[in-house]
């Protein structure tokens, strides 16, 4: 029973799993073995899911626990990760040819989120991945009010498309 | 939603992964392969701390002196508080993930700051309980040997203090991962 709910959740979130993964680790091999601890969480934990919460919830939990401790326990990433949501500011007009790059302009966003503090690049990941306020609230334990405005500094950071960090005096 | 968070989110979900999937017996696997790192790493802990304590009763037997032999015990015994002392108050938590993030990263930041408390007090816990037993082994030595005791009691005390340093900086440092948490806005 485990087994074919892990098959049937691997194959509706493994794509947006493997785009967390990308957010939480830059290196290639061990974003994969990020990904790999991400699913033996996922089929382990699902012994202890009981229905409390849906589905979708649980795999985003597993998913960013997974990722929060990795990053905590690796420390090189850790200390690069300091920027809250509010500190980012807008930089200048958009290029409208790099507009069109898509490429870069996610390797831009990407730049982005990894410099962010845990809790705010999980808000952000979420909100990427289509999950409204309630649903990142429910899978952070923030308050649902808290998470919109951490999406509206989100929204105005991204205004240019691009944000970088603002060094507090 | 206006029409940029759309657009965001697209260029989001539109990019292309490794589409990796996994058996549920590599799965499997790859579970066990961490319940064995775990375990061996524990193993290799008590085992340290057993090989240090057998030595230094060993050293006490052969020691020439009731004083350096009593120096010897009493460092086994430092050896032994000092072991206890890091498994009770330093560790840090498993993942859990039925926990929100939020309480996660509380939890990580309240292990990160006893370990930050642990180190800033080394001096206390790690370096005094083997005081008493050097003391003794210098006292031991210096009836036959002044010279090599006041060598080894001047080497004992430069050690003490880098110890000292090094684990103040490391202290200096977990702070500093500490603030890259980030308090919850």
């Amino acid at each position: 029973m485990r087994d074919a709910i892990y098959r049937e959740l691997a194959e509706e979130f493994g794509a947006s799993l493997e785009r967390f993964a990308s957010g939480w680790e830059r290196d290639p091999d061990r974003r994969r073995d990020l990904v790999q601890e991400i699913h033996v969480a996922l089929w382990r934990s699902l012994e202890r899911w009981n229905g409390d919460c849906s589905r979708r919830t649980w795999v985003y939990r597993v998913a960013h626990n997974v990722a929060v401790t990795h990053v905590v326990r690796s420390r090189r990433n850790l200390l690069r990760s300091a920027v809250h949501l509010d500190e980012l500011e807008v930089v200048g007009g958009t290029d409208p040819a790099e507009a069109l790059d898509a490429k870069r302009a996610r390797a831009r966003l990407l730049a982005m989120i990894q410099q962010l503090t845990p809790l705010d690049r999980e808000v952000v990941l979420l909100y990427l991945e289509g999950i409204d306020a309630a649903g990142i609230a429910e899978v952070t334990g923030l308050s649902a009010s808290n998470v919109a405005t951490k999406i509206f500094r989100l929204k105005r950071a991204l205004g240019g498309e691009q944000g970088t960090r603002r060094h507090a005096g | 939603m206006p029409a940029e968070q759309d657009d965001l989110q697209a260029l989001w979900q539109r990019s292309e992964g490794d589409n990796m999937r996994f058996s549920v017996e590599e799965l499997e696997r790859k579970a066990r392969s961490l319940a064995r790192t775990v375990r061996r790493r524990n193993v290799i802990e008590y085992a340290a701390a057993a090989v240090a304590v057998v030595g230094l009763a060993v050293r006490a037997v052969l020691a020439t002196t009731l004083s350096e032999q009593c120096g010897f015990c009493l460092v086994a015994l430092g050896a032994v508080f000092v072991a206890g002392y890091l498994r009770r108050r330093g560790g840090v938590p498993a993942c859990d993930p039925s926990v929100d993030t939020r309480s996660l990263l509380a939890s990580y930041r309240r292990a990160l700051e006893r370990q930050r408390d642990l180190l800033a007090s080394v001096g206390r816990w790690y370096l005094l309980p083997f005081v008493p037993g050097f003391a003794l082994i210098l006292v031991g030595r210096s009836v036959d040997h002044s010279c090599a005791a006041l060598v080894a009691a001047v080497a004992g005390v430069a050690l003490f203090v880098a110890v000292w340093l090094v684990n103040r900086a490391a202290a200096r440092g977990l702070q500093r991962e500490i603030d890259a948490l980030g308090e919850p806005r």
